[in-house]
C-alpha cells in the first residue's frame, strides 16, 4: 500500500490541527475516524489501492491506525 | 414532579439507589454513585463561587463523568454547555468564550489542544480535567484540578435558589452569520420534553436506553433524562464503535438496548453495511429517529430488521425540543411514500402560518410556528437574532405570547398532522446535522485567495444533503487548499464534499448569488433544493 499517500490524504483532509500523524497512532483517539472520516478513508483506499473492503472488515481494529489499514489492504490483496 | 431537571434524577436515586444509571465504554455507575458524584461536583463548584447565572463548559468525549458533570452543574444552579469534542479547537474556543463559561470540564488531550487559545478565554477561572485522578494537576495559567477534587469533596445540599425558568443548558448550532449560536434551554423547556417522553414511552427501571447522539445534540437530552427520570439505565455508545455499523448492530443486541434514538442516516448505514440479519434485537421495543427525513424505501427494511420495535418519527429544531411526533404504523401501508412529522406533542401548540400572517388552510403551504413551555428562552447573547425568530404569536396581539418561527415549510392534513416540505432559508440537514450554508461561506470568504464563494446543497437519499462549494479564486488556489482551510474552522460534517472553481458567480436579477443556477450547471443529473434566495 502507498502509506505516504494515505498519511498525506488524512493530514490534508481530516486532521483538524494541521499537525502530523504517525502510522501507529490511533486514528479514533485523534478524532479522525468518526463516521464521516471512516467513509472518506474507505473511499480513498478503495480508489487508490484498487481493493473492495467488505462489510465484515470494517472494524475498529482494521481502522485503528494507518499501519492497521495497511495490513488490512495486504490481507485483501492476498485473498 | 420537580421543577428542575436534576430533581427527577435524585428521585430515581432515592427509589433505585443500587440500579445501574449510566454505562460508558470503561465502566458504569449506580444511581447512588451518580447522586453522590453530582452532589460532590455541585458542592465543589459552589466552593469556587459558581452558581445561578453561571455557565460550565463540558468539552470531552462523552462518559460517565460527562453525565455527572451535567447533573452536578444543574445542582449547583449553573447551566452547562456541551461542546463538540470532535470540532476544530478554534470553534470550541469560540463557544466557550461566547458562553462566558467560568469553568471548563475537559480531558487532558483537549486541554493540550486548547493551550494556545487559553489566554483568549478570559472568563474561565477554573479547569477540571476529568480523565485525571491523581492529585497532580497539569500546570496551567488557570487554576486546574483533577477529578480527585470532586471525589475528595464532602457533598452538601443542592443550590435551592434556581427556578424553572433559569437556563439548564445551552446547545450551540450552526449560525448563518458565520459563528455558532447558543440555544438557551431552561429547566422548564427541557422538562416539558422529558415529561412528554415519560408519558409516551412509559419507561420502566428495567429499560435500557442507548445514547448515540453527541451531548451537544439535543437527541441526547431524551436518552439521558428520560432514562434517569425513570430509574432506567443509559448506555453511551462508545466513540470507538459508533462509526462501525457491524459493531453498532452487535452492541445493540449485546447491551439488550430497549429504547434507541438516532438520526436516520445511522440506521441506514447499519442497514446497508451492518449485516443486521445476524441478530433479532428482541429487547428493542422503541426506535426513535429525528434530525432528517427518513426515506421510506430505507425505513421499510429497517422496520423489518428491528421487528420488535415501535418506530417513532420525532420532529423539532433545537429551539423547541421535540414538538411533533408520529408513531409509524406497523405494518407500514404500501401506499405511504413520504412520512409525515405527525401531531403536536403534549403541551405544544404547533400551527402553520401563511406569508400574510394568517393560519394556513388545510393542504396549503405555511411556515411551522411553535408555542408552549418547551420553546427555548432564545439565543445566547443575541437579542436581535432572538427577536427575529421568537416572535409574538402571529395569530393575535391580545397579550404577550411568544412563539418560535421554525423556518420549516409544512402542510397541514385534515387530521391535523404536518408534512415537512423544506426550508425557507439556507439551512440544510446533512447526516442529521444542522448546517447554515452562510456559516461555511463566511469561512471561505476569510481565505485570502477567495474572491467569492457560494455553498449549495444537493439532495441525497442516504444522508439528506451533500454540500458543494463554488469559489471564484483570486490568484492561485486549489480544492486541497480550501479543504485544508475549512478543516481547522468547521466540523467534519460542514466541510463541502466538492469544491468547484468558477470564473464568476451567476447572479439573480436582484444581484444575489444564484445558487440554483450554480447547482444546475455544476451538478450532473441532479437538482438543487431549498437553497434559492
Amino acid at each position: 500500500m502507498h502509506r505516504a499517500g494515505l498519511i498525506k490524504y488524512i493530514q490534508t483532509n481530516l486532521l483538524q490541527d494541521n499537525g502530523a500523524i504517525d502510522a501507529d497512532e490511533s486514528l479514533i483517539d485523534r478524532g479522525i475516524v468518526d463516521s464521516i472520516g471512516l467513509m472518506q478513508i474507505m473511499q480513498f483506499v478503495e480508489t487508490n489501492e484498487g481493493v473492495r473492503i467488505p462489510d465484515h472488515m470494517v472494524t475498529p481494529e482494521n481502522f485503528q491506525s494507518v499501519t492497521a489499514i495497511e495490513q488490512m489492504v495486504e490481507k485483501l490483496r492476498a485473498t | 414532579m420537580g421543577f428542575l431537571l436534576w430533581q427527577g434524577v435524585s428521585a430515581s436515586a432515592r427509589q433505585h439507589p443500587e440500579r445501574l444509571a449510566v454505562q460508558d465504554a470503561d465502566g458504569s455507575i449506580s444511581y447512588a454513585q451518580l447522586e453522590r458524584g453530582s452532589d460532590q461536583l455541585a458542592t465543589l463548584l459552589g466552593s469556587w463561587g459558581i452558581g445561578r447565572g453561571d455557565r460550565v463548559a463540558i468539552l470531552m468525549p462523552k462518559s460517565v463523568r460527562s453525565v455527572i458533570t451535567m447533573v452536578g452543574t444543574s445542582k449547583a444552579g449553573a447551566a452547562y454547555v456541551p461542546v463538540d469534542p470532535a470540532a476544530p479547537v478554534a470553534r470550541s474556543a469560540f463557544i466557550i468564550g461566547n458562553a462566558a463559561a467560568r469553568v471548563l470540564v475537559t480531558n487532558k488531550r483537549l486541554l493540550g489542544a486548547l493551550t494556545e487559545l487559553m489566554p483568549q478565554l478570559t472568563s474561565v477561572q477554573a479547569i477540571l480535567v476529568a480523565d485525571l485522578d491523581s492529585a497532580d494537576a497539569p500546570a496551567a495559567a488557570v487554576a486546574t484540578h483533577t477529578w480527585d477534587a470532586v471525589t475528595a469533596t464532602e457533598p452538601r445540599n443542592a443550590n435551592r435558589a434556581t427556578i424553572e425558568d433559569d437556563p439548564a443548558y445551552i446547545l450551540y448550532t450552526s449560525g448563518s452569520t458565520g459563528t455558532p449560536k447558543g440555544v438557551v434551554i431552561s429547566h422548564r423547556n427541557a422538562l416539558t420534553f422529558v415529561e412528554w417522553g415519560l408519558d409516551v414511552y412509559h419507561p420502566k427501571a428495567e429499560d435500557r436506553f442507548s445514547n448515540h447522539a453527541p451531548l451537544h445534540f439535543d437527541l441526547s437530552v431524551f436518552d439521558i433524562y428520560c432514562a434517569l427520570h425513570s430509574g432506567a439505565s443509559v448506555h453511551l455508545v462508545p466513540d470507538r464503535l459508533a462509526p462501525f455499523p457491524m459493531e453498532l448492530a452487535k452492541w445493540i443486541e449485546e447491551k439488550r438496548i430497549s429504547i434507541w434514538y438516532s438520526v436516520p442516516s445511522a440506521l441506514i448505514r447499519m442497514l446497508q453495511q451492518g449485516q443486521l440479519e445476524r441478530f433479532t434485537y428482541e429487547s428493542l421495543r422503541v426506535l426513535n429517529f429525528a434530525g432528517e427525513v427518513f426515506p421510506v424505501k430505507h425505513l421499510r427494511p429497517v422496520m423489518e430488521r428491528f421487528s420488535h420495535a415501535s418506530f417513532y418519527n420525532l420532529y423539532g429544531p433545537t429551539e423547541t425540543n421535540v414538538c411533533t411526533f408520529l408513531e409509524v404504523p406497523r405494518p407500514l401501508p404500501p401506499e405511504i411514500t413520504d412520512l409525515s412529522i405527525g401531531h403536536s406533542c403534549a403541551n405544544y401548540d404547533c400551527f402553520a402560518v401563511s406569508e400574510d400572517g394568517t393560519r394556513s388552510k388545510l393542504g396549503e403551504e405555511g411556515e411551522l410556528v411553535v408555542r408552549g413551555p418547551g420553546v427555548a428562552l432564545g439565543y445566547w447573547g443575541l437579542p436581535e437574532r432572538t427577536a427575529q425568530s421568537f416572535v409574538q404569536n402571529p395569530l393575535h396581539a391580545d397579550f404577550v405570547d411568544l412563539a418560535y418561527r421554525t423556518g420549516d415549510i409544512v402542510t397541514t392534513a385534515t387530521d391535523g398532522s404536518f408534512t415537512f416540505l423544506g426550508r425557507r432559508d439556507h439551512m440544510v440537514k446533512t447526516r442529521g446535522y444542522r448546517v447554515e450554508l452562510g456559516e461555511i461561506e463566511h469561512v471561505l470568504h476569510q481565505h485570502s485567495a477567495v474572491n467569492a464563494a457560494a455553498v449549495f446543497s444537493v439532495p441525497d437519499e442516504d444522508i439528506g444533503a451533500r454540500l458543494w462549494a463554488a469559489v471564484v479564486p483570486e490568484g492561485s488556489l486549489t480544492s486541497e487548499d480550501l479543504v485544508g482551510f475549512c478543516k481547522t474552522r468547521l466540523p467534519h460534517y460542514a466541510i463541502p464534499e466538492t469544491f468547484v472553481l468558477v470564473p464568476e458567480m451567476p447572479r439573480t436579477s436582484t444581484g444575489k448569488v444564484d445558487r440554483r443556477a450554480l447547482a444546475d450547471s455544476l451538478v450532473p443529473t441532479t437538482r438543487s433544493t431549498g437553497t434559492h434566495a
